[in-house]
């Protein structure tokens, strides 16, 4: 039985293909690696006083090194050790199942003396599957038995198949980089701190020095004590011209900037990265699970063996703790520690999902994916957090900035996770009001709460108000102390109202821009989804639909947002002289224009209209709808079927 | 060893931490005249070799890493340092005993850090702290130079008789140390980088552990 014939009607019940969609873990694992450099090139572009361009280029070598070392990192932390001529057999049928699943190189199979259940670990060439002792002999003894063989097949193929959706590359790349950045990033805070304030202390005696006087003092303190002496080199001393400009220039730097500098800087990026380690990092490693345990479902046309699989294997964990043995983030020193937190806690942490979980998510294979108002939430706390972590370190940032980056981010991640409604056949009709209201929430909050703290300042302390501003404006600004203007009260009090202004006169202008991009791709998508005659629909219909995310993404950023951002923000409306920003806005409306035709072209020929006898299928799709005329099932692709039933 | 020696040691160790910490900070705030200067230089002997003794051990005694040459290189690394800490001391000449202190002080509480350096190397990461730590170091140092001038002369004009200063030969003694370590961890960093490439390259399967 294959997937082109979901219209038995006494066969299984059809699930959505979640193959068929976006891939989340691709999703996922872009947001944490897109985040990153960005923040990484954020901070070290431009003129500072403080270079952090090496820090990009050190976590960029240490996270390919990490990703490259993962097996070296596995051997150690689990006792790793080849599985010896008993597992043979074991080591054969993964060869078989390699060949049947087209997977190539074959994973070798370990032993692993510190890890109770089966795992796997692989860096870009060499590929592993481990297990514990007790675990690979269970499978060895069953690998013959007529029911439970299919137990070991189960386990074998999900193991295999989170090799085949590249999940040791793309996460182990997101792993190895989210490990080297924070690590880094912690590393040069301290460092940092320790050497601005060296700066700091020493500032004012270099103020003073003379080299001559410096290498006079140095030899009659060594005469006058007979020991052993050093030459000073001449040329390490510097000639008197340079050092005045040097000492000036010493002069203008306020090395308390520079420090709020370097801190802010380089604790945003460790901050970014802990967030995204809560929000994303655990998501990903859950759905990577549910997608290896779909696939097995699709190959097996039943998810039973699977789950008395996974069953047997919690039940084990639940005796002995030994979920924590997940937590691959852990060292073993920290993984003692996490030992002694109960359980309810530990949970918490665990990237294994529970039983019932994958239960519930193979049942109904679109709820890896978040429903509406959930998927809103989300990407609503995800950028609001960035956009405060990066921009408003100042509160300077009443630019165009963040207006560009909430609503593109939002609108691309919110488009992409509803094409799973729109092939369920759900009617998004009002929900996309719902929904951009919910992912400006965290946002408007976070802003209004920044604008009540200025306020506050300006009403009570109007000074410290401005010496706050002052210093927010050099961090941002790039200059950190180097020819610094102070800003006086009255300036101060200009910028808040300004800054107030402008960030909630952005908040209807992103909730109406994002409202009405997603309500169009919307459309956009649900007309795609009608083009049941088109060629190769399996391969090329999601294409289109992601080129139109892409495309519409284009024509926000090139076109509409410089031009509201010019219209509204009065830092941007010199912008209309340029030629550059009409050149821009020009090509916007011309990707717009040809994306729009050659739609209306493909629209015509093969919207609504019945791949097998051509007549018109008049309805919207939803999955598993069926022509009325010849009761052919209408993009099969999108539909997959395995018996869930029988289990429990 | 026998864990019954074991756990005395440790405790030893710790104490032995602890004493050199309280000595050098009631040393440095002391103001002793140039008679003095020969118990200074015993105490300050005392301070490192107690130190260096501490800081080698404490890795062994808790993990054991004897038999693992990069343990045994960053040690010397640490070595070296306290070499070039005490070449420092006779070298730039001092009536301000509080100033050698200053400098000694700093080494044992580098020994301690070096040895958490050790004691969290699961493999390569003990080294990968130590390269990182140089690399950025020096290049640290190449920016300041760059853009505010020569360093040495900040510390040299920090170190003339009367500009006292014990933070600034702390920070001074730790910077020595972290360029001490440059070669060593490079060397191991590199040098383990290559052979993980090399493995990866021909799909050859990391040692397995005895
Ligand atoms: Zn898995
Ligand atoms: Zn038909």
């Amino acid at each position: 039985m294959s997937a082109d014939a979901p219209s038995q009607p006494d066969g299984p019940k059809p699930h959505i293909n979640i193959f068929a969609l976006p891939q989340q873990t691709t999703i996922l694992s872009i947001m944490i690696v897109l985040v990153i450099f960005g923040v990484l090139l954020s901070i070290s572009a431009g003129t500072s006083p403080v270079e952090l361009w090496p820090v990009l280029v050190i976590i960029a070598i240490l996270s390919v090194r990490g990703l490259v070392a993962k097996p070296e990192h596995d051997f150690h932390q689990y006792q790793l050790v080849p599985a010896g001529e008993t597992f043979a057999p074991l080591q054969q049928r993964i060869h078989e199942l390699c060949e049947e699943i087209q997977l190539t190189p074959v994973p070798q199979l370990l032993i692993a003396q510190k890890a109770t259940s089966i795992a796997t670990s692989g860096s870009l060439r060499r590929w592993y599957i481990f297990a514990g002792e007790a675990y690979a002999t269970w499978m060895l003894e069953n690998l013959q038995h007529p029911q439970r063989k299919m137990q070991v097949h189960a386990i074998l193929l999900h193991e295999l198949h989170h090799f085949q959706h590249g999940d040791n590359i793309r996460i182990g790349y997101v792993y190895a980089l989210l490990r080297a950045s924070y690590r880094v990033m912690l590393w040069a805070l301290l460092f940092l701190m320790g050497w601005i304030t060296l700066l700091i202390i020493v500032a004012d005696t270099f103020l003073t020095l003379s080299p001559a006087d410096l290498v006079a003092d140095v030899e009659a303190t060594i005469a006058a004590h007979g020991i052993l002496g050093i030459d000073l080199p001449s040329d390490l001393l510097i000639a008197e011209a340079d050092l005045q400009e040097m000492q000036q220039q010493i002069a203008r730097t306020d090395y308390r900037l520079v420090l709020l500098y370097a801190i802010t800087n380089t604790l945003g990026v460790f901050l970014v990265g802990l967030v995204l380690i809560a929000l994303i990092w655990r998501k990903l490693l859950r759905i990577r699970e549910y997608y290896a345990d779909a696939r097995v479902a699709h190959i097996q046309k039943t998810i039973q063996p699977l789950m008395f699989a996974h069953l047997s294997q919690q039940r084990s964990q639940d005796n002995d703790q030994s979920a924590i043995v997940s937590l691959q983030w852990l060292t073993h020193a920290q993984r003692r520690v996490w030992e002694q937190v109960p359980k309810p806690v530990c949970r918490l942490f665990v990237s294994q999902p529970a039983f019932k979980d994958r239960f519930a998510r193979l049942r109904g294979p679109a709820t890896i994916y978040d429903s509406g108002p959930r998927l809103a939430l989300f990407i609503g706390i995800y950028g609001a957090l960035l956009w405060f972590l990066l921009a408003n370190t100042s509160l300077y940032h009443i630019s165009d900035w963040p207006l560009h980056f909430l609503i593109l981010t939002t609108y691309i991640l919110i488009s992409l996770g509803l094409i799973v409604q729109h092939v369920q056949g759900r009617h998004v009709r009002h929900e996309h009001l719902t929904i951009t209201a919910i992912t400006l929430l965290p946002h408007t909050i976070l802003l209004g709460s920044v604008l009540c703290v200025l306020w506050v300042g300006l009403l009570f302390a109007p000074a410290m108000l401005a010496d706050f501003l002052d210093a927010a404006i050099a961090v941002t600004a790039r200059y950190a102390g180097i020819e610094q203007q102070g800003l006086s009260a009255a300036a101060a009090q200009s910028f808040v109202i300004e800054a107030s202004i402008i960030n909630l006169l952005q908040i209807p202008v992103m909730f109406g821009i994002i409202a009405l991009a997603i309500w169009g791709q919307s459309q956009v998508t649900r007309r795609v989804l009608t083009w049941y005659s088109f060629p190769q629909a399996e391969h090329r219909l999601m294409r289109v639909i992601t080129a139109s995310i892409a495309l519409m993404a284009l024509v926000l950023a090139l076109g509409v947002l410089p031009l509201v951002a010019s219209i509204i923000l009065p830092s941007q409306g010199d912008n209309m002289y340029s030629p550059l920003f009409w050149a821009s806005v020009g090509g916007a409306c011309v990707l717009g224009l040809a994306g729009g035709l050659w739609f209306r072209q493909q629209d015509q020929r093969y919207a609504q209209q019945c791949p097998c006898c051509k007549t018109p299928v008049p309805d919207t799709y939803a999955a598993g709808n069926t022509c009325p005329t010849c009761h052919c099932v209408l993009h099969p692709w999108l539909l997959v079927q395995y018996d869930t039933e029988g289990t429990r | 060893m026998s864990p019954r020696i074991i756990r005395p040691m440790r405790w030893l160790c710790w104490v032995i931490v602890v004493l050199n910490t309280i000595l050098a900070f009631v040393l440095a705030n002391r103001s002793v005249t140039s008679a003095d200067l020969w118990w200074i230089i015993v105490l300050a002997l005392w301070l490192l070799v107690s130190s260096m003794g501490v800081g080698g051990l404490l890795p062994i005694l808790y993990w054991r890493y004897t038999t693992d040459w990069r343990a045994w290189l960053i040690l010397l690394a640490v070595l070296v340092g306290s070499g070039m800490v005490v070449y420092q001391i006779i070298d730039v000449p001092s009536s301000e005993p509080a100033q050698i202190i200053a400098l000694l002080y700093p080494a044992s509480f580098c020994m301690v850090g070096t040895a958490i350096i050790v004691l969290s190397m699961r493999r390569d990461v003990g080294l990968l702290i130590g390269a990182v730590f140089s690399v950025v170091t020096i290049w640290l140092l190449v920016m300041i130079w760059l853009r505010y001038g020569n360093v040495f002369e900040l510390f040299l004009q920090a170190m003339q008789p009367g500009a006292h200063n014990p933070w600034l030969g702390w920070l001074l003694s730790l910077y020595l140390q972290a360029c001490c370590a440059v070669p060593f961890a490079l060397i191991g960093f590199v040098g383990w980088t290559i052979r993980i490439i090399r493995r990866e390259i021909h799909r050859q399967m990391p040692l397995t552990p005895h």
